[in-house]
């Protein structure tokens, strides 16, 4: 277990950047998601942790230590491969116990630390089957067990659910949460699901474009994110451009055609300038008439609604051709009452509202 | 159209017919071997052992087989040692002028074998070194190393390169992750390549017949002396006794290791 750190990576491929100014570190023992679009260099910056990829620029520390110059098997972190490269000629015993025999474990201890770990997996009574004879969830946990029967420095997952059908999925999710915490291994993963990153790790890291963009918990990134960017990768979200009229009290007012939102903004903007305001679905209230105490209504028309079983997605349109979607729990009455074609009055709490200053 | 009833009826009929073309000959000298006549007829007219019991009257058969074996095995061993670098260097590494190395590596393939013979004959007049059963052994690794390229390549490209970062990444030298993880991944190419060149090496007889000499001998040019002189099935009965050790060999190498599949892929 280490403290890992990255202080100014940089790779680039030939004239191609992939990884620019990457700083990251990643405290004793917790878990962070590395989330992004695929080729954001998400999976690159993995592979500079694990040795694979050397940075171009920059230094990568393990506890501590610079391990830019150690080569992949010099380093000890422990990789999960999105296909698990479980080596196919070799029976789960067999995959577990590699690292261990390649250093030198003793016959006693390798039977030990094996049999804990298989444990730990939940592998017990498949010891002696072959990779292709085990279910994608089992394959799984060997790849899993076979990182950590070596103690790693750091547990590295890349794309670790990828693989895996819905149901699956969601059964590994605990099981992974449940072994890191157990262990309370440093861990980095990879992933481009933002479900994922949001219900597996302490912290995410954002990246776009080679770039870490934004870093947080996952209420804060999903809740008050700093960037338009992160707003609309994590999560559902209406965002729109608006121009900034008056402080008003504790509000900023902002318009865009005939909308008219306040917003509890910390940052103050001086009127004319432009910005982007963001709220989330589930924060919108719909209803029939215009409710008396909202400070932000929006009027507007259902133009559709989508069911999807706890909640139903409605999406309103306005006349100032700014389309929202609501979530409204799904209640048992057919469409919830909601019909196309019907006029509809949209709240929100100014504490709700997101405010990206310009651009961004 | 691949699912259209006439265009498969076409398919199977061809199919069949370029099966039958090849396995005929095999069924017509395994039949002619047990004949009681003393020319090769079809369908014979009688039964008998004997041409078994004549194989010991082909001039020295014993003494060449046992030279085309002794080839044959080192021409597989030498041709698979040299193809394992040249297959990993193919598969896993872009280096300058690759396509033109790998066609020439591949050659062998699609040079007429008496222009081998040739020019390896003139190879070692010119050397003026002794022809012995080590001059035909250098022909025949010529003759056939390309095709252990090839089937290692194929077992290469079928293998994930990512089992070699996990065995890095669990502290894995490089020989050690060659030796435990990317060897036991090509096992099919090497029997496949190993098996293509042995056979070939051992019933060649357009490249040995340049290259042996007096005293040196090989199973195939024996073979075909007797046929040029006597019209009896003796070699029927030899080669009915060859078939079936090697098809027994082909049928044990493709239940272990799916070998026949990987020669059709790459």
């Amino acid at each position: 277990m280490a403290q890992v750190e990255l202080e100014d990576v940089s790779f680039a491929l030939g004239a191609t950047e992939i990884l620019r100014n990457v700083s990251l570190t990643i405290g004793e023992g917790e878990c962070l998601a590395l989330l992004g679009p695929s080729g954001c260099g998400k999976t690159t910056t993995l592979r500079c942790i694990a040795g694979f990829v050397v940075p171009t620029h920059g230094n990568v520390r393990i506890g501590g230590e610079s391990v830019v110059n150690l080569r992949p098997n010099q380093r000890n972190v422990g990789l999960v491969f999105q296909d698990y490269a479980l080596f196919p000629h070799m029976s789960v015993r067999q995959n577990i116990a590699y690292g261990l025999e390649r250093r030198k474990v003793g016959r006693a201890e390798l039977a030990k630390r094996v049999g804990e770990m298989v444990a730990i997996t939940h592998l017990d009574g498949l010891e002696d089957r072959r990779p292709d004879q085990l279910s994608g969830g089992q394959r799984q946990r060997v790849a899993l067990a076979r990182a950590l029967v070596i103690e790693p420095d750091v547990l590295l997952l890349d794309e670790p659910l990828g693989a895996l059908d819905r149901l699956l999925r969601e059964e590994m999710q605990v099981e992974l949460k449940r072994i890191q915490r157990d262990l309370g291994i440093t861990t980095v993963f990879v992933t481009h699901d933002q479900e994922e990153a949001l219900s597996l790790s302490d912290r995410i890291a954002v990246m776009f474009d080679g770039r870490i963009v934004e870093t947080g918990s996952p209420e804060q990134l999903y809740h008050a994110p700093q960037q338009r960017g992160v707003m609309s990768f994590l999560g559902t979200s209406n965002i729109w451009q608006a121009t900034v009229e008056a402080a008003d009290g504790p509000y900023l007012q902002l318009s865009s055609g005939d909308i008219r939102v306040r917003v509890a903004a910390e940052t103050r903007l001086a009127a004319g300038a432009t910005a982007q305001v963001g709220i989330r679905p589930e924060h919108i209230r719909i209803s029939a008439e215009p409710p008396e105490d909202a400070v932000n209504i929006v009027s507007g028309r259902i133009e559709t609604t989508v069911y999807k079983g706890a909640h139903v997605e409605v999406y309103v349109g306005t006349a100032a051709g700014i389309e929202f979607l609501a979530r409204q729990p799904a209640v048992s009455t057919e469409g919830g009452g909601l019909r196309s074609g019907d006029p509809v009055y949209l709240s929100f709490e100014p504490g709700n509202v997101l405010l990206f200053p310009s651009e961004s | 159209m691949f699912e259209d009833r006439g265009f498969q009826r076409v398919v199977a009929t061809l199919g069949w017919t370029a099966m039958a073309v090849l396995v005929f000959p095999v069924i017509l000298t395994i039949v002619v071997s047990f004949s009681g006549s003393q020319f090769i007829e079809f369908p014979p007219k009688s039964f008998s052992m004997d041409w078994y019991a004549n194989i010991a009257k082909i001039n020295k058969i014993g003494e060449a087989t046992l030279l085309s074996l002794l080839v044959a095995s080192l021409t597989g061993i030498f041709t698979v040692a040299m193809a394992i670098p040249a297959a990993l260097a193919i598969a896993r590494h872009a280096f300058p002028a690759k396509a033109m190395i790998v066609a020439f590596l591949l050659s062998p393939v699609a040079v007429p074998m008496i222009a081998i013979g040739i020019a390896i004959l003139q190879f070692f007049v010119w050397t003026g070194l002794p022809f012995n059963w080590i001059t035909l052994l250098v022909g025949h690794v010529v003759l056939t190393s390309a095709y252990p390229v090839r089937t290692i390549v194929a077992s290469l490209t079928l293998s994930n390169p990512s089992l070699e970062e996990a065995a890095a990444s669990l502290g894995a030298s490089r020989w050690t992750v060659f030796r435990t993880v990317t060897l036991p991944q090509l096992t099919p190419g090497l029997i496949s390549g190993f098996l293509f060149a042995f056979l070939i090496s051992f019933d060649n007889y357009p490249i040995s017949i340049f290259l042996v000499r007096s005293g040196v001998t090989t199973m195939p040019i024996e073979v075909f002396n007797y046929i040029s002189q006597q019209l009896d099935p003796t070699p029927a009965a030899f080669s009915t006794i060859y078939i079936v050790i090697v098809s027994a060999i082909i049928v044990l190498v493709e239940r272990r290791f799916g070998v026949i599949s990987l020669s059709v892929r790459g």
